[in-house]
């Protein structure tokens, strides 16, 4: 079976097949409309920054940016990235990322009941296979690297 | 100082790819410094002023990691 990544140069080449491709992508807008809608699976998202509570508890009085829209953003942009046939190192790092967001928002939708109808079986299985697309994508990723 | 917290989720390959595209540490030592953090729960992977602590904690916490600012 064809590997979904693989390393060309300074390029990833994309091999995802169309119901593989089309499951990402409408997994990465359902985990964007989740963390938009606020909801508790998402909290993983935006962690906290101190370790000390009253540190912690001054950088929330400063009101800091969660970065949670910024996520959101990048995911419903990101699922077009699985459109194009090859991705640059920086466009796979990105798509890595966003695929690890999913998974994270995900592994607390197996658990907990979903504004977006998601059932914890199904968050499951789309956890599993995007776990196996991620791991594809940093084997291409981290042949590059020492 | 910057700790990496162990967390489920994040896959051991994909802990060993962010630290050594973050910080540029060789493949031998992101991957001791992922192992410590499965096997004890928390790494330390960057020590010095609070300021570069803090942007290595939001540069961690865009690539999904559980990481925060502690105290030295």
């Amino acid at each position: 079976m064809k590997e979904p990544f693989s390393r060309e140069g300074d390029t990833v080449v994309i091999s995802l097949a169309e119901p593989q491709r089309d499951v990402t992508k409408q997994s990465m807008l359902l985990v964007a409309q989740i963390a938009a809608a606020g909801g508790q699976e998402a909290w993983r998202l935006s962690p906290p920054m101190y370790d000390d509570p009253l540190l912690e508890a001054e950088e929330a009085v400063k009101g800091g940016e969660s970065g949670v829209g910024d996520i959101v953003t990048r995911l419903r942009m990101g699922e077009g990235m699985l459109d194009e046939p090859t991705l640059s190192l920086r466009e796979s790092d990105e798509l890595a990322t966003l695929l690890n967001y999913c998974r994270l928002v995900l592994s607390e939708a197996q658990t907990s009941i979903s504004e977006a109808n998601l059932t914890p079986k199904f968050a499951e299985d789309l956890y599993n296979f995007l776990g196996y697309l991620l791991s594809s994508l940093l084997e291409a990723l981290s042949s590059g690297l020492d | 100082m910057t700790i990496l917290w162990d967390d489920p989720v994040n896959l051991i390959p994909y802990v060993i790819y962010v630290l050594q595209t973050l910080f540029a540490f060789s493949k031998v030592k992101a991957t001791e410094l992922t192992m410590q953090v499965h096997r004890d729960g928390k790494a330390i992977v960057a020590a010095g002023a609070r300021e570069d602590m803090e942007n290595n904690v939001a540069s961690l916490h865009r690539y999904g990691l559980w990481a925060t600012v502690g105290r030295a």
